[in-house]
C-alpha cells in the first residue's frame, strides 16, 4: 500500500482562504513607507505530512511571506517546499519557495534605505553601494532559473545518508531581475592576477568561533555576465527569507552559491579556502561526482553545476487513474544550463519508452514543461518513470549515484499509480 | 485622520514598492524539544546544542544513524563551528543522543545509562571578580538573548519589566539563571547555568534587571 505524500488535514485546509487574505494584508503592511511593521506567522502549524522515508514526519508551518511549508528545522528556519506546488506552474511563487539557511544569527530586520554592498579585495577602486546605486548601475535584466539544494532529495537514499533529510522540495524555478554582477567588478575594476571572488552575506555563525558562510566563484565565472545580483524575484522584492534585499543568482549552479542578503563581495588573488568551500560542499572529483559505496574518495572539489533531472508532477505516488482511458502527464525537468532537448516517459516500469512533448521553453536555466499521453492497458498498478536528457546528452542514472555528502540525487524518478 | 493617513501611505506603497523601508519579520515559535531521559547527556544537549540551532536537527536524521556519525557530529560542532562544551562533556552528549535517536534507541523506554563513568558539568566561567559582560560572553547568554528584543529567550528589558514591581525580582532572576525552567516565557527551556556562584547569578541578575 503506497501512502500519499502530502496529508493536509481538514482544519488546515480550511484556514487556507482567510490565511491568503491575512497574508496578502501582511505583505501590504510591510511596505508603507513608515515601514517597520513586523510580519508575523500567523499561527503555528497548519498540519502535517509524512515524507516517503523512514522519520519523515514533518510540521507544515507558515512563516511570513510564506504559505505554510514543510518545516525541516526552525533555527535557522530550513523549510522545503510542498511537492503539489510544482503542478500549479513552471514558476514557483515566491510564497512557497523553499528556504535554507546554514547558521541561526540570521537577519529578521533590513532597511532598504541603509542598506550597503560593499566590493573590495583586489580591485583598483573598492566600492560601497546603496540598493539605490545598484539598481542605476545598469539595464535591468530578467532570467528565469531553478535554484536547487545541493542535498535537495538527500532523504530519498538508500542507505540513509546523514544530513538535511529532505524530499523534492529544495527546489524553485523564479524570474530573477537585477543587474550582472560583471557590470559591479567592471566598475570596481578587477585587478590582473585575480583568481576568485567571495561572497558574504548578512547570516552568520551564532557564536563568535563558527565560519562564516562565504562562497566563492572563479574569476572568469563571476565575470561571465550571467551571475547576477538579484532583487525581485517573480517581480516582487524579495521575501526576507529568501535574501531580502539583494542575493546572487548563479544560473545553473546548486543554490550553496546563491548567497543572501549580500553585504560584501571580495575579489582575491587565490583561492578562498574558508570551511564553506575547502571542507563542506564538496563531491569526489570525478565524471560521475560519485563514489562506490563505502569507498572514501580520493581527491574532492567544490560541488558547482547542477545534473540533469526530471519529475511527474501531474500525479503522486498511490494516486488513482481510469484504466484504458487516456490522461495526459505532465511534469517538469531541468539541467545545469545546457537546456533539456529531450524527455522520455515510460508507463510500464522502464520496458518501452516514449518521447514527451516539451512546453514552452523560459530559458535554458528554466523549469521545462513537458506532457504525455498515457492509457493505462490494464487495471491495477503502474510504474511510470521518467528521465531527461540535454543538449550535451547528460541524463538519469537509473539507479543513484552515491556521494559522502548526500548532493546531486538525480536518479529516474518513478511514480506508483493504480488504474481502475 | 488617522485612518486617511494610513490609506494614503497603502496607496503609495502600492504604486511605488520601492519606498519601503524596513522589512521586519517575526519567526514563529520554537516548539521542539528534547526528549527527556535519564543519561547525564540529556541535560548537556540542553544546555549545549539549543545555544545555536533547534531540536529538529537532530530529530529529523534516520534513527538508523550510527554512533560514529553522532560522534563526529558532535565533534563538528566544537571545531570549527564554536560550540564552547567541554572535551570531557562529548561521550555523554553522544550517548543520550545515539540512544535517543539513532541506531542504538529503545523504543518506548527512556534510555539507560550504560556510559562508562559519570560525567560532571565543568564550570565555564573563570573564577574572579564578577563582571557582567564578562560572564555573558562566558556563559553565551547574547546568543539566545537580547537587551531590546526576543531571540529564542525573552528580552532583559521584557524581564526587567515582568519584576519591577517585586521586592524579591533579583533572588527570582538568579535562581532562574542558575536552575534553568521553561513556561514563563514560552516552552523553549532555559538552560540551567548551575555552574555559576551565588555572586555571578547575582551580578547577571541585577544586569537584566537593570535594562
Amino acid at each position: 500500500m503506497v501512502k500519499p505524500t502530502l496529508v493536509l488535514t481538514e482544519s488546515a485546509l480550511q484556514r487556507r482562504a482567510f490565511l491568503k487574505l491575512l497574508r496578502q494584508a501582511g505583505t501590504l503592511g510591510a511596505v508603507t513607507a513608515f515601514g517597520s511593521t513586523a510580519l508575523s506567522a500567523l499561527a503555528g502549524e497548519f498540519g502535517h505530512v509524512t515524507l516517503p522515508f523512514e522519520n519523515g514526519e514533518r510540521d507544515l508551518v507558515a512563516y511570513p511571506q510564506k504559505r505554510p511549508l514543510i518545516l525541516l528545522t526552525s533555527r535557522p528556519p530550513q523549510l522545503e517546499t510542498p511537492f503539489s506546488v510544482f503542478k500549479e506552474g513552471v514558476i514557483t511563487p515566491n510564497d512557497a519557495f523553499f528556504v535554507r539557511y546554514h547558521w541561526s544569527d540570521i537577519p529578521t530586520s533590513i532597511d532598504a534605505l541603509s542598506y550597503r554592498l560593499r566590493i573590495g579585495g583586489n580591485v583598483n577602486t573598492p566600492l560601497d553601494l546603496s540598493l539605490a546605486d545598484i539598481k542605476q548601475m545598469a539595464d535591468p535584466v530578467d532570467l528565469v532559473a531553478v535554484n536547487q539544494c545541493s542535498g535537495n532529495s538527500r532523504g530519498h537514499f538508500t542507505p540513509r545518508v546523514n544530513g538535511g533529510q529532505l524530499s523534492n522540495g529544495a527546489m524553485g524555478n523564479a524570474r530573477w531581475t537585477g543587474i550582472p554582477l560583471s557590470k559591479v567588478l567592471e566598475k570596481s575594476g578587477v585587478k590582473a592576477g585575480s583568481v576568485q571572488v567571495a561572497f558574504n552575506g548578512f547570516d552568520a555563525p551564532p557564536l563568535g568561533d563558527g565560519p562564516d558562510f562565504i562562497k566563492a566563484l572563479n574569476i572568469d565565472h563571476a565575470l561571465d555576465g550571467e551571475v547576477m545580483l538579484a532583487w525581485q524575484m517573480n517581480g516582487a522584492d524579495l521575501p526576507l527569507l529568501n535574501g531580502y534585499p539583494v542575493r546572487l543568482i548563479v544560473p545553473g549552479y546548486y543554490g550553496t552559491y546563491w548567497v543572501k542578503h549580500l553585504s560584501d563581495i571580495t575579489v582575491t588573488d587565490k583561492v578562498f579556502d574558508g570551511f564553506w568551500m575547502s571542507k563542506a560542499y564538496r563531491i569526489p572529483d570525478n565524471q560521475c561526482a560519485c563514489i562506490e559505496s563505502e569507498k572514501a574518495p580520493i581527491k574532492t572539489t567544490p560541488i558547482n553545476r547542477m545534473n540533469v533531472r526530471s519529475f511527474i508532477t501531474s500525479l503522486t505516488d498511490g494516486m488513482y487513474v481510469r484504466s484504458g482511458r487516456k490522461a495526459i502527464v505532465r511534469g517538469i525537468a531541468f539541467d545545469g544550463g545546457y537546456g533539456v532537448t529531450e524527455v522520455a516517459f515510460s508507463p510500464d516500469g522502464g520496458k518501452n519508452w516514449q518521447t514527451a512533448q516539451l512546453g514552452k521553453e523560459l530559458g535554458r536555466y528554466s523549469f521545462r514543461e513537458w506532457n504525455v499521453s498515457f492509457t493505462p492497458k490494464h487495471k491495477g498498478k503502474h510504474e511510470l518513470l521518467v528521465r531527461a536528457v540535454n543538449r550535451i546528452g547528460q541524463s538519469q542514472p537509473l539507479s543513484p549515484l552515491v556521494n559522502p555528502g548526500g548532493y546531486m540525487r538525480n536518479a529516474v524518478e518513478s511514480t506508483h499509480v493504480v488504474a481502475v | 485622520m488617522k485612518h486617511v493617513l494610513i490609506r494614503i501611505l497603502l496607496a503609495a506603497s502600492v504604486l511605488a514598492p520601492y519606498s519601503a523601508i524596513a522589512l521586519d519579520i517575526q519567526l514563529p515559535p520554537e516548539t521542539a524539544v528534547f526528549k527527556p531521559s535519564e543519561l547525564p547527556g540529556y541535560m548537556l544537549a540542553q544546555s549545549n546544542c539549543t545555544i545555536c540551532h533547534s531540536v529538529h536537527y537532530i530529530q529529523s536524521q534516520p534513527s538508523t544513524s550510527p554512533r560514529d556519525y553522532w560522534e563526529a557530529t558532535v565533534k563538528k560542532m566544537k571545531a570549527p563551528f564554536g560550540a564552547k562544551f567541554a572535551d570531557e562533556d562529548i561521550p555523554a552528549i553522544v550517548d543520550y543522543l545515539v540512544k535517543t535517536y539513532g541506531a542504538e534507541r529503545s523504543n518506548g523506554k527512556l534510555a539507560l545509562n550504560t556510559a562508562d563513568k559519570p560525567v560532571t558539568v565543568k564550570p565555564t566561567t573563570a573564577p574572579g571578580p564578577a563582571d557582567a559582560k564578562a560572564l555573558l560572553a562566558a556563559n553565551n547568554c547574547m546568543a539566545c538573548h537580547a537587551i531590546d528584543k526576543k531571540i529564542v529567550g525573552p528580552a532583559f528589558r521584557d524581564v526587567a519589566a515582568k519584576y519591577a514591581s517585586n521586592a524579591n525580582a533579583a533572588a527570582l532572576v538568579a535562581r532562574n539563571i542558575r536552575d534553568g525552567g521553561s513556561g514563563k516565557w514560552g516552552p523553549m527551556r532555559m538552560p540551567a547555568f548551575g555552574q555559576l556562584s551565588d555572586a555571578e547569578a547575582g551580578v547577571l541578575a541585577h544586569y537584566v534587571l537593570s535594562q
